[in-house]
């Protein structure tokens, strides 16, 4: 019964055939952990996680075993995993190769890492107390992206979730259905359609990522599944496998460290809400005259940031970008999304307010090459401090969002859009 | 300024999910067609200049989140619309079924001066499946929905194909600019939009 659902989730199949003379070399990111499983006499390697492939001058076989239909063309992906455009990417300068200074620097980082996180984890809790302004400082830098997986389920809390809760994954997948699978089938394809382990029809990724979200639709059937949760999910399973991305999503959305987020997804989407209503505030207050332009343009945050809070800059931003706002993400919580949003902001103010309304919301759409280099922009998000303010204008959300609730009770059903107006 | 806004022409695609609402406006904004679309989280929007009787326009279109839930950011996006275009699947019925949901629900959220004659335009999407075959929803039957409710154009589409989408969003364009004359005299008024904000809300609360 384990193995059911505890089937490897194969990133790549490579059958390598003992008379064939050719080399097949594919050069995986460090941590990748390898798993010989005999099937159908041949040696399938199933390799989890992120990964390089180099191509130039190998030929290289690829078979795919375990699932029929056509395999997707080797066009060349990044270091990610994601199809590189035709025209190239616009943030290929960024993530060029490394030169060997900066890959020696590299080694050192992850040897650090390694040594505070210890053997599977077990120093970690331990380091954290004793140096908790470190562990903030070195994850400001970004985490080693071997260890990033691990590191992600020790600094959400997701590690105790899964070793608390031995099963319960199995149980969801295996024994409960949702009312949500059709809907989840939907965008599947829909969900990061050009990374190359997202992308094949009905292939390992897309089961995975069915499985997880079919899971926590059981989990929390307040919540089901809504659009978004998918970038979440697929994110993580880029890390990890599909149990530990499920206990990642319960220790985000119910609160294992930080406050639970499963407001950006309940009926009426009122986290959502109030992120958006606090965004607004802290555009008026630390860029005056962009949120007077705003204004004047009739242009509110709802337009442009609810996919930046709905699935926390994994939507549509550069991968490398994303990931180190997820490293910060989950060991700060949320408010790095606000920094980062404010800093986006900050970095491109001087050439957003010239612009009128439909150029204003395509700029906000599509920011420029360097203003999404990570080194430069987070710097820029970690000088802006929002924490106070934060609480401060939460409570005064609540407090105008409870008198309309109330007018509403006394006076009977009210529009929703009035509420929104308040 | 207020030349400016007269010239725009602000249209809403709704629908359920996946029914193609992203495909139609790429198709139609940039002649494009790609299997490689993401799920619209909250809204998207597009622009495109469209000359009508030697008057050129700027048409705005907001494409949005087809999932239930996400109705409730739509609130931002419905206000001012010119016209809303209805889409549907005619593989899936469902789709077709909850076209009268869309249309209440835009005309709640939105509330213009005159929702009778508020325009509206409905596309029957995704008639190249299968050619044809996995068809559900008749040509007929939509007809039929279309007329009762106060004869609104329909049109079927393919984005995939580029099938009737220009036609389609030429007759959203006139439609939406129907519209406009009552904007014209209304327009002064609803410059100042934060005192109209806070009249409505203080009539809330009381």
């Amino acid at each position: 019964m384990f193995c059911q659902f505890q089937q490897p989730r194969p990133i790549v199949h490579l059958l390598i055939t003992p008379k064939s003379q050719i080399l097949i070399v594919y050069v995986i990111k460090l941590w990748l952990v390898g798993q010989y499983v005999k099937q159908n006499g041949s040696y399938i390697v199933c390799l989890l996680g992120c990964y390089s492939l180099l191509m130039s001058g190998m030929e290289k076989r690829r078979i795919d075993d375990c699932e029929p239909g056509p395999v997707p063309s080797p066009r060349p992906v990044d270091r990610f995993g994601f199809v590189k455009q035709e025209h190239g990417s616009p943030y290929e300068g960024v993530i060029k190769s490394r030169s060997a200074i900066q890959f020696e620097r590299e080694e050192r980082k992850v040897r650090k890492w390694r040594k505070m996180i210890g053997v599977g984890g077990s120093d970690w809790k331990h380091y954290v107390r004793r140096k908790p302004h470190v562990v903030k400082r070195r994850i400001r830098k970004g985490i080693p992206d071997c260890l990033r997986g691990l590191v992600w389920q020790l600094i959400s809390g997701s590690r105790d979730l899964l070793l608390m809760n031995p099963g319960v994954y199995e149980q969801l997948l295996i024994y409960e259905t949702s009312t949500s699978e059709l809907d989840i089938i939907r965008d599947i394809s829909r969900t990061f359609p050009s990374h190359v382990f997202f992308q094949q029809r009905h292939g390992p990724g897309q089961r995975s990522l069915y499985n997880v979200l079919k899971a926590y639709s059981v989990y929390d059937r307040d919540v089901g599944y809504v659009q978004g949760m998918g970038f979440l999910a697929g994110l993580l399973l880029l890390y990890m496998s599909e149990e530990d991305a499920f206990w990642l999503m319960v220790a985000l959305l119910k609160g294992a460290v930080h406050a639970p987020m499963e407001g950006l997804y309940q009926v009426g989407l009122p986290l959502v809400q109030q992120y958006l209503f606090q965004f607004d505030h802290l555009v008026k207050e630390h860029l005056p005259k962009l949120g007077e332009h705003f204004t004047k343009e009739m242009i509110n945050p709802s337009m442009y940031a609810s996919q930046w809070f709905i699935t926390v800059f994994s939507y549509s931003f550069p991968f490398h970008l994303a990931l180190r706002i997820w490293d910060v993400f989950l060991f700060e919580g949320v408010k790095i999304v606000f920094k980062v949003g404010l800093a986006l902001l900050t970095y491109c103010h001087d050439d957003l307010i010239k612009l009128p309304f439909e150029k204003l919301i395509h700029a906000l759409r599509n920011f420029p090459e360097d203003a999404m280099d990570p080194d430069k922009l987070l710097p820029v998000a970690y000088s802006i401090k929002v924490s106070k303010r934060l609480e401060e204008l939460k409570s005064l959300y609540e407090k105008q969002n409870k008198k309309v609730v109330q007018s509403a009770e006394t006076n009977g059903k009210v529009k929703q859009q009035d509420m929104q107006e308040d | 300024m207020a030349s400016r806004r007269r010239m725009l022409l602000k249209v809403i695609i709704l629908g359920d999910s996946g029914v193609g609402k992203t495909s139609l406006m790429n198709q139609y904004v940039n002649r494009k067609f790609s299997n490689q679309y993401k799920a619209t989280i909250g809204a998207d929007f597009l622009t495109k200049e469209v000359q009508f009787e030697d008057r050129l326009f700027t048409l705005q279109i907001w494409d949005t989140a087809g999932q239930e839930r996400f109705q409730s950011l739509g609130v931002a996006f419905y206000h001012g619309a010119d016209c809303c275009v209805l889409v549907y699947d005619v593989n899936v019925m469902k789709s077709f079924d909850n076209l009268n949901n869309w249309r209440e629900e835009f005309l709640i959220q939105a509330s213009p001066s005159d929702p009778e004659n508020f325009p509206f335009v409905v596309l029957g999407n995704k008639t190249d499946v299968d050619g044809g075959n996995s068809r559900v929803v008749s040509e007929k039957k939509a007809k039929a929905w279309c007329a009762s409710k106060g004869n609104i154009p329909y049109f079927e589409t393919s984005a995939k194909e580029g099938f009737n989408v220009e036609a389609a969003f030429e007759c959203i364009a006139k439609n939406a600019l129907k519209n406009e004359p009552q904007e014209e005299d209304y327009l002064p008024d609803t410059i100042d939009v934060g005192g109209g904000q806070q009249q409505r809300s203080s009539g809330c609360e009381c």
